[in-house]
């Protein structure tokens, strides 16, 4: 009888083994606290001291509030952000809804195509995007100009706040449309059917049954184009800039920039930046905890009933189909062309002035292509190293007894409410201020780490979706067997964990790669990133080769995550 | 192998205490059942011995060793505890082949190669399964991967099996086969064994002795003839199997027996001696009832009352009697019609409660008319 033999788990190893366990768990805990809330701490403490960092002897003072009180360009600016905010919030939100109900919930036609197509411009990098949109629609843009020739004027203006707030929809719809679907799907069709039964027409359903059942995920929605609106950098500069619209990024960022003698004052400003975007997120988390509290019961998965549009079906299909040639398609083909030829005008025809010299320009042009290489680079390393970091946190979070594991989650999170400019400005700082890490300063990983701060939440989210989902059970049984924690993460739920690992890898591949705001603080000679040489290629006038590095940019993207489908099977925003 | 020793166990969560210092002790080789409906704080009982649970109070013993003791701060991680443990779920390993499911607890603790092949090898063999060693748990049934579970759990040779309803997520069919296998299984390895269910018939066809638990607290300890048949309390009596309560007042004992006055109706039944007074509850089973018709048995079944309906559940009718307000269960293999009938039950099958007692308990009848 084997059992006649009972094999003891030995003593020493494993108190031992107890001790690494804990050493792990309050390392990772420490390492979240420190990259997370370090690069903030200069920054609120440069708001409230009378002098620089950099000078000692600094006294603590509310002038910097002061005088921010009296800047009458910080009001300027912070009356332009709210007005950026609502133009970009209300269309953004009523479009994404309107299009998540009409392809989940009716027989609109097309629908796959449709659903597919809206979520694409999640992927593309938002500058590059931005740039589409100035080649097509800018007043010397190439629609623009056509519509002038033909109608006299334009009636649009990209370079105003009603642009810039079209221009953010091709972001904001895409999320839009994503949240309200998810929140559909939480939604049993029969309510829908029920109100069809009781006389109800289609379209009255949708508007009185469906959409109010819609309402917090809207609430939701709408914060974070808020939240959007009031931390974007890229956007407003590129928008902004050429006309002296200044939001509250750009009024910090040119601050800055400009005036080192104000640092006291843009520290306040950044502070209340980050005190207001802090609100929005706790706003947005307690109105998502009331729409699951609100979800009606997820009963089993029937087959949806879809609502018949009716003769309206074609002509909503073809409005669809317009706005997805306006606002997605059309802004990547300006990008395209204009790295492709001279100059991007319907004047000319643009087979006669097609040309490779942008890129040739990228590869030869040292800065633009160490960018290219930079980007790649602590775009790997950096998944690889957040990947692991985040794994590791999700573990102590949820399947160790650590004393402070309830705080991981929240913390990891709260990076959705860093504005990219406050974090690069923190991280700059800490370099400055912490004399061990100055070399760290000029180098890439500097921008790697704010980069990975910055994103935190993306790879969180998606691992600790999954983590959820395996049963503690499988790992009590494990701990039961005689394995430490740390040997159970290891061989029971990392390998259970692996298709979340690679979703996260991607996941913070292509947003290290397309993220730029925290480092416009930290770029040098020599660690130059895309999206920062982007930025200032095209302040100095270089439309083709910064479209060339967008394409660069897209072709990269669209080749990570179609490696992570193939190789793994990882689906983003499934 | 070692008892395991339970004392003054206590849990208290936020705004619930869901164990309430409870003692006991699981003798060597004994089959222990841990029985009670759900949230009575079985599972957590279980689940603190296997050091996967951290109790507020008390201690917890395997042989001489101590495996929780707070008034120490002793606190033996899981992994040092040496319990074998079966989830509800089974928790087999989905990216490991049966065999390496099974040996991973011998890799932890560094056996050899040979010796790890043998022991699997051993351990399958026990419960049935050698020659679906390389399969993946995916491809076994609901009853392998219980099996499965089992012998991963007793590879090691640990001090003590903790099961957690391991049989709640087969099929009723599969259930009562796993059972019988169960009981010769733990007979053959002889571990000491503390099993959680919240069914009532596998507790009593499983178990040397039973511990009934509600809402935190031990209701009773016993062999399973012992708490069925002598509940201590009307919780007890109504979670294993029916029972009907009446309420009554005590008249006096004598020659043996208690007479009760039945409420309401005002008529008395005899039940077995006790030195209960006033206000009672008498509990009988209804299988403990017999019925008489009303004309000719007034001698010997002196309870009357009238049958109001009828229920065929197959082996037998059940019966709802209405003893003047108060209302009766009966099982009976006889068709009776309704109208008045009589009753008559053993003195020595009804036992008698204290009537404060059965506040919290859902009486017969109510739950035979929501069914």
């Amino acid at each position: 009888m084997t059992l006649s033999t009972s094999l003891r788990p030995r003593r020493g190893r494993h108190s031992g083994a107890a001790r690494t366990d804990r050493l792990i768990q309050w390392g990772t805990w420490l390492l979240v606290v420190v990259l997370i809330f370090g690069p903030i701490v200069p920054v609120v403490y440069a708001g409230f001291v009378d002098r620089p960092l950099y000078e000692s002897g600094g006294v603590l003072t509310l002038d910097n509030f002061g005088a921010l009180g009296e800047d009458p360009a910080f009001w300027s600016a912070l009356r332009n952000t709210a007005l950026f905010a609502l133009m970009a919030a209300v269309p953004g939100v009523l479009i994404g809804a309107g299009l998540a109900v009409l392809v989940a919930r009716t027989d609109l036609p097309m629908q796959r195509f449709f659903g597919v197509v809206l979520v694409a411009p999640l992927l593309f990098p938002g500058l590059g995007v931005t740039l589409g949109w100035v080649t097509m629609y800018s007043p010397s843009g190439f629609v623009s100009t056509w519509v002038a020739e033909h109608f006299g004027s334009t009636p649009w203006n990209l370079y105003s706040l009603p642009g810039m707030a079209i221009v953010t929809l091709e972001k904001s719809v895409p999320l839009v449309y994503l949240m309200v679907r998810a929140r559909l799907s939480s939604l049993d069709t029969s309510i829908e059917s029920a109100a069809l039964t009781a006389g109800a027409r289609p379209l009255r359903v949708l508007w009185t049954i469906t959409l109010p059942m819609l309402r917090p995920a809207l609430l939701t929605a709408a914060i974070l184009i808020v939240m959007i609106a009031f931390e974007t950098l890229g956007l407003p500069l590129i928008l902004g800039g050429p006309v002296d619209i200044d939001t509250l990024s750009t009024y910090l960022y040119r601050t800055w920039t400009t005036d080192p003698a104000r640092q006291g004052t843009v520290s306040a400003a950044a502070s209340g930046l980050l005190l207001l975007v802090t609100i929005l997120l706790w706003l947005r988390t307690r109105v998502e905890g009331d729409a699951s509290r609100y979800a009606t019961a997820a009963g089993k998965a029937t087959a949806t009933r879809r609502l018949h549009l009716g003769p309206l079906r074609w002509p909503l299909a073809i409005l669809i189909s317009s706005y997805v040639v306006v606002a997605i398609v059309l802004p990547v083909v300006g990008l395209v062309m204009t790295s492709v030829t001279y100059i991007f005008t319907p004047a000319v025809s643009p087979w006669d002035v097609l040309t490779s010299r942008h890129f040739e320009t990228v590869f030869t042009n040292d800065s633009l292509f160490r960018s290219i290489t930079n980007s790649l680079l602590i775009g790997v390393v950096g998944s690889v190293l957040a990947t692991t970091g985040l794994a590791t946190a999700a573990l102590v979070a949820h399947r160790s007894r650590f004393r402070l594991r309830s705080t991981l989650t929240p913390i990891l999170f709260y990076p959705r409410a860093l504005p990219g400019i406050v974090v690069g400005v923190g991280i700059f700082w800490s370099f400055v201020l912490l004399t061990p890490l100055e070399p760290l300063r000029t180098t890439v990983w500097g921008i790697m780490l704010a980069f990975i701060v910055r994103n935190t939440a993306i790879g969180y989210a998606a691992i600790q979706s999954s983590l959820l989902a395996i049963s503690t059970e499988l790992d009590a049984a494990a701990r039961t067997s005689g394995a430490t924690w740390f040997k159970t993460c290891r061989t029971i739920v990392v390998p259970l964990l692996r298709p979340a690992l690679a979703g996260s890898l991607i996941l913070m591949f292509v947003s290290i790669l397309n993220d730029y705001d925290p480092a416009v603080f930290l770029v040098t000679t020599g660690n130059e990133v895309l999206g920062v040489t982007m930025l200032k290629q095209w302040a100095a006038g270089f439309a083709g080769p910064v479209a060339a590095l967008g394409i660069i940019q897209i072709a990269i993207t669209a080749f990570a995550v179609t490696i992570g489908r193939l190789a793994w099977g990882v689906k983003l925003h499934a | 192998m070692p008892e395991i020793n339970v004392s003054a166990l206590g849990l208290d969560y936020a705004a619930k205490t869901a164990i309430d210092d409870i003692s006991f002790t699981a003798r060597e080789g004994e089959f222990l059942t841990l029985l009670g409906p759900s949230g009575c704080g079985k599972t957590t009982t279980l689940m603190s011995i296997a050091g996967l649970v951290q109790p507020t109070r008390g201690s917890i013993t395997c042989g001489a060793d101590v495996l929780f003791d707070s008034q120490r701060s002793i606190d033996r991680p899981p992994e040092r505890r040496n319990c074998g443990v079966v989830f509800q779920s089974y928790a087999i390993w989905p990216h490991m082949s049966v065999a390496d499911n099974v040996a991973y607890p011998l890799r932890l603790r560094k056996v050899g190669k040979a010796e790890i092949a043998k022991r699997v090898q051993e351990a399958l063999a026990m419960v049935e399964l050698a020659a679906l060693a390389e399969r993946y748990p995916h491809q076994l049934s609901g009853g392998q991967q219980q099996r499965v579970a089992l012998a991963r759990a007793i590879t090691y040779g640990p001090g003590v099996l903790l099961l957690d309803e391991p049989l709640s997520n087969l099929d009723a069919k599969l259930r009562e086969q796993a059972r019988i296998w169960l009981k010769e299984f733990q007979t053959s390895v002889g571990l000491t064994t503390i099993f959680v269910t919240h069914d009532q018939d596998e507790a009593l066809a499983l178990s040397d002795r039973v511990i009934v638990m509600n809402d935190g607290h031990i209701e009773q300890v016993g062999t399973p003839e012992e708490i069925y048949q002598r509940p201590a309390s009307p919780f007890v009596a109504s979670f294993l199997g029916s029972a009907n309560l009446l309420a009554g007042t005590v008249l006096g004992t004598a020659g043996g027996l208690t007479q009760v006055r039945l409420q309401d109706s005002g008529q008395t039944v005899s039940v077995g001696a006790d030195s209960l007074a006033g206000d009672v509850l008498v509990m009988i089973r209804p299988e403990d009832v017999e019925l008489f018709s009303d004309t000719n048995a007034a001698d010997h079944a002196t309870l009357q009352g009238t049958l109001a309906s009828r229920t065929f559940v197959g082996s037998s009718y059940r019966y709802i009697i209405d003893c003047g307000g108060q209302k009766l269960s009966v099982a009976s293999r006889e068709r009776w019609e309704p109208g008045p009938v009589r009753l008559r039950f053993a003195p020595e099958r009804a036992r008698l409660f204290p009537h404060a007692s059965a506040t919290a308990v859902p009486t017969l009848t109510e739950e035979l008319s929501h069914a």
